[in-house]
């Protein structure tokens, strides 16, 4: 069945139908809310209440992308989580570990690994899932939000601007200040970076 | 060397959407041109498109589990049935509330003005004559000054030409029989429209909110 029947028997109350919503659109969603909190477990608990959120509230769809409506809910439900973690600080952003033994190593999983990388592509790529985890964390949620969308999950402008609620110029002008931001972040995390991600001028250069 | 941070907000955004593609033709070549003269600006080009190449090139992480929800974790949804009761519930007693009021309102107001009502004309005669005197009679122990009711066999004779016809001081222009003959004629054969419209809104006011209580109480 095509997304707009699904969604149609969806809103009726089909719990099969909104599943198979979920199936096609878990993955994007789980990848924005890790991408935003930085960290697995709360993202898992986002997503799932994302989903609750939006079957609950299905009736409330009125057409368009149904994919940026889904996502919205995501963002949402994880600024949530962000104000909860500010509630309590013993959880920072900068806990990136997990209580879990069997857990990736810190920023491992923020980069996937490659089946025929050598060990020394093995730690640029965690290197660089390292810096750049802590600069992403470390801009401003409006930011960070547009340099997920487009340069992460490979958003359109029009798209992103459809999850945040902002028009596209906005979106435009938030994803190149992100960017700068981000290009001086890498820069001071230069130790991190590997050698073919270090950019050539440094400071006072 | 100017940073990026350093660039004008306009010369940021340009950069940034011309690395998207996202810039107009004319916009585009205008950048490109600068581009050939501006050493800093071409560098903060690069600068940029190194970030978003980094994050493009981060792979999607993969997923811990499955989110699709169990019958268990979704609240039962309301059927459709249950906003349409309860707005029939709440429009049944709505108008109840509204017939009872205007009715008790009617009948103080005429009450409390003590104005005479010319008899319904196609009343029964007998009608005038029995509500008559207890009008007079209420009005009298309130201690208001009342003109006697004259005797039915006046009324019924036209005594005197040069009297005017008796106007019966009843409340209402009809006359409620009494409990009594309510009975005798059995249900609401005896009751008059509004009394009819006041018992049937309060019934179906009290069945539609039972039955809107037990749907709701069914899926919670």
């Amino acid at each position: 069945m095509d997304e707009a029947g699904l969604i149609r028997d969806a809103q009726q109350g089909d719990l099969n139908a909104f599943n198979s919503l979920v199936l096609t659109h878990q993955a994007v969603a789980y990848n924005l809310a890790y991408r935003i909190l930085g960290d697995g477990a709360p993202a898992a608990d986002a997503t799932q209440e994302a989903f609750l959120s939006a079957f609950r509230h299905l009736r409330s769809y009125r057409g368009g992308s149904f994919r940026a409506w889904i996502l919205r809910i995501v963002t949402n439900a994880s600024y949530d989580e962000l104000r909860r973690q500010k509630r309590r600080p013993a959880v920072s952003l900068d806990g990136l570990g997990s209580d879990d033994p069997d857990a990736p190593e810190d920023g491992a999983e923020f980069l996937a690994p490659s089946t025929e990388e050598d060990p020394e592509q093995a730690l640029e790529r965690g290197e660089l899932a390292d810096a750049l985890k802590k600069c992403l964390g470390g801009l401003p949620p409006e930011f960070r939000i547009v340099a997920i969308l487009v340069d992460v999950q490979g958003f359109d402008y029009a798209e992103a601007a459809a999850v945040v609620r902002t028009p596209v110029g906005t979106i435009k002008s938030r994803l190149a200040r992100a960017r700068a931001r981000l290009r001086d972040c890498l820069e001071a995390h230069r130790e991190l970076l590997p050698s073919r991600f270090r950019l050539e001028s440094g400071p006072g250069e | 060397m100017k940073r990026p941070t350093h660039l004008p907000a306009r010369d940021l955004e340009l950069l940034s959407a011309y690395i998207d593609g996202a810039l107009p033709a004319a916009q585009a070549a205008r950048l490109e041109s600068r581009l050939k003269e501006d050493m800093d600006l071409r560098t903060a080009l690069e600068e940029i498109r190194v970030v978003a190449l980094a994050l493009r090139k981060l792979p999607p992480v993969p997923l811990p589990r499955d989110f699709t929800l169990r019958g268990a974790d979704v609240p039962a949804r309301r059927p459709a049935a249950y906003p349409v009761l309860s707005l029939a519930t709440a429009l049944a007693t709505l108008a109840f509330i509204v017939v009872f009021g205007l009715d008790t309102w009617a009948q103080g107001f005429s009450f409390g003005a003590g104005a005479p009502l010319a008899a319904e004309p196609g009343a029964p005669e007998g009608q005038a004559l029995e509500v008559g005197p207890s009008m007079a009679e209420r009005a009298a122990d309130m201690g208001e000054d009342v003109t006697p009711t004259p005797p039915a066999e006046s009324l019924m004779a036209g005594s005197s030409p040069a009297t005017p016809p008796y106007v019966s001081p009843s409340p209402t222009p009809t006359v409620t029989p009494t409990p009594a003959e309510k009975e005798f004629d059995g249900g609401l054969q005896g009751l008059d429209l509004v009394d009819r419209l006041k018992i049937g809104f309060g019934v179906l006011a009290l069945g539609l909110a039972s039955v809107t209580l037990i749907v709701r109480r069914r899926r919670s």
